[in-house]
């Protein structure tokens, strides 16, 4: 009786184990399908496609702690500009300034998320510094005044920054309600989306329109002195 | 002794790895059909006859000192004229990094007013000619000052505008011969920058050289002081995004016109406007004029001559060759009653060059130059006051 008793048991702890298993397995079919991807396309008053506009999603509810490596980013400086003009990074990011011009530059900040000031000389690469506050870190140089760049710091991982062809995808997006925002560089106010917030169900894409005229600025800086 | 060991030190220093350093030297091949200026001759070009030339051997370095600090100097070598080798410019710059988006600049020491159109290349060079405008020949021939310029400047990018300006002031000193080309050579077109302490020889008018005459030299120092009094510019540039920029100077060297020192150079009173105009269209395609309004006065009423001249140039770029155009045009007008010292002339001028980019260093380039006038002074050595000038020039150039 007390080995039926023992093998009923062991039996039932088996079943739990399966069924726990199962389960386990379930929910982790569920999270895979619980991921989608959303993308944004962005144009501007003249129906233009606007490049370098920063989206920032950011859950309103817990997701998984994952723990952070130390992520490396490049804000390099090529024929007298930024190279990217904006750079979207996550908190935490180490930001790395080589200098492929044979040039001096000298590069600063005084915006309040992060100051700083980095004399480079020719084809030079400065130790990384750390961005741990979000914000927007506008960019310059003292010796060219044409150079403007943007460092855009955000504590959420879901973030896009617009191509030339004005589009962009987040992938491997969680469902579920997000607050989102917007910003570029030459429509900091701007406003496109709807509302401040997007519950995301499946797979989403959305076209922006700007009430304005985006023209890139970014081109040559030859013959135009020093200011 | 002392310029060979200084512009030895500036080789070193250039080599350094504090220092921002661009070289050029350019070689070349010319064709001019009259004798030059630069021989005491009747020309206003640099080269006359057929011959092999160091048209430009420049070294330009920028040391930085400190975060704030750079000395800048710019060291020329040329097979011709009176100094070969020497010093165009040397100055220390004060950029401090300021939060503000109004920034200052001081410049102290021998430079150049930006007020050039077209001189936007290393050491004051032109990038798209092998000569210059009737307008900066002159600049380069008798225009550096002594002292000091202060500016602020605001970048429109930083503040999201399209508009960029700069507004500044100067004094100096050791300018006070300028002024003495323009009346007694005429304006002239070609890329020979004066250095420090050389002397411009110019036609020996017979009045003014002569011991019952005048007496004065066939030859101008353009930097000396001589009246030791303060000259001024102020000046103003606008830029609207990368395309458009314009940019006004008012020029007085407000010398003492009666003062003259133990060489008999006297000072020149010399004042001008300059209103510059670039367009850059794209970034192949380059669009720059310059005009110039002023008046020069030497002695008692010696000399008194209104002098005006613009010019109208294109540049662009297709593949590895650029073509350039510019029209220039020039009228000196005399106003003193000087009967030997006649002071008017009046020209123009076309001026074409293809240039062909071999790589990053090397290129080759062609230019051909008539300019055509009329000079008063020119009929005391010819038949006519009349000439008409042609320059051909092939040059190569190397670029670091």
């Amino acid at each position: 009786m007390r080995c039926l008793t023992a093998a009923l048991v062991n039996m039932l702890v088996v079943t739990a184990v399966i069924l726990s298993l199962s389960k386990a397995l379930a929910d982790n079919i569920n999270i895979s399908k619980d991921e989608i991807s959303f993308t944004v396309e962005v144009f501007d008053v003249n129906n233009t496609p606007v490049k370098d506009a920063v989206i920032i999603l950011t859950p309103t509810f817990a997701i998984p702690a994952q723990e952070k490596s130390a992520q490396l980013a490049e804000m390099n400086q090529v024929n007298k500009q930024f190279e990217p003009h904006v750079l979207v990074v996550e908190s935490g990011t180490d930001i790395i300034f080589p200098n492929a011009d044979n040039l001096f530059h000298h590069v600063y900040s005084f915006s309040p998320t992060k100051s700083f000031e980095l004399k480079l000389y020719k084809e030079f690469t400065s130790e990384p510094l750390r961005f741990d506050q979000p914000g927007i870190v506008d960019i310059g140089c003292n010796i060219h005044d044409w150079m403007l760049g943007f460092i855009f710091v955000t504590d959420s991982p879901f973030y896009t920054k617009t191509t030339a062809e004005g589009n962009s995808t987040i992938s491997s997006l969680p469902k579920g309600t997000y607050n989102v925002s917007f910003w570029h560089p030459l429509a900091p106010q701007a406003t496109p989306f709807e509302s401040d917030s997007l519950t995301l169900d499946t797979t989403t894409s959305v076209t922006l329109k700007l009430e304005q005229a985006i023209i890139s600025d970014d081109g040559f800086d030859d013959g135009f002195g020093d200011y | 002794m002392k310029k060979s060991a200084f512009i030895t030190l500036l080789i070193v220093v250039s080599a350094s790895a504090l220092a921002e350093t661009r070289a050029l030297l350019r070689v070349s091949a010319l064709s001019s059909n009259a004798p030059s200026f630069q021989s005491n001759d009747i020309s206003h070009q640099r080269f006359d006859g057929k011959h092999f030339a160091l048209s430009q051997a420049v070294i330009d370095t920028s040391l930085l000192i400190g975060n704030n600090w750079q000395v800048h100097a710019v060291a020329n070598a040329y097979s011709d004229g009176e100094q070969q080798l020497g010093i165009s410019q040397l100055y220390l710059k004060y950029r401090p990094l300021v939060a503000s988006t109004l920034k200052p600049e001081v410049r102290i020491g021998a430079f150049y007013p930006s007020l050039s159109a077209e001189n936007t290349a290393l050491g004051w060079l032109s990038p798209h000619f092998l000569s210059n405008s009737a307008i900066n020949s002159w600049i380069g021939e008798e225009l550096r000052v002594g002292g000091v310029e202060a500016s602020i400047r605001q970048n429109g990018r930083q503040v999201n505008s399209p508009w960029s300006w700069k507004l500044l002031g100067s004094v100096f000193k050791g300018n006070d011969t300028t002024g003495t080309l323009v009346a007694w050579r005429g304006f002239a077109l070609h890329d020979r920058q004066s250095l420090y302490n050389e002397r411009v020889n110019f036609l020996p008018i017979p009045w003014v050289v002569s011991e019952e005459g005048f007496n004065a030299p066939a030859w101008t120092e353009p930097f000396r002081e001589i009246d030791k009094r303060f000259g001024y510019y102020i000046g103003g540039h606008a830029a609207y995004k990368r395309q458009y920029e314009v940019k006004y100077y008012f020029y007085d060297n407000r010398a003492d016109p009666k003062v003259l020192d133990i060489d008999r150079l006297y000072a020149w009173r010399t004042r001008f406007h300059s209103f510059t105009f670039k367009q850059q269209p794209s970034a192949n395609i380059t669009v720059f004029a310059q005009a110039m309004a002023g008046n020069t006065i030497m002695g008692d009423n010696i000399v008194n001559n209104d002098f005006y001249s613009a010019f109208l140039a294109t540049a662009y770029t297709v593949g590895s060759f650029t073509h350039s155009a510019r029209v220039d045009w020039y009228h000196v007008i005399d106003k003193d009653e000087q009967p030997n010292d006649p002071n008017a002339s009046q020209g123009q001028a076309i001026t074409i060059n293809t240039r062909y980019q071999i790589n990053d260093y090397a290129s080759v380039s062609g230019e051909w130059q008539w300019n055509n006038g009329r000079q008063a002074n020119l009929a005391f050595f010819q038949p006519t006051d009349a000439f008409t000038e042609n320059t051909i020039q092939l040059a190569f150039t190397l670029m670091y």
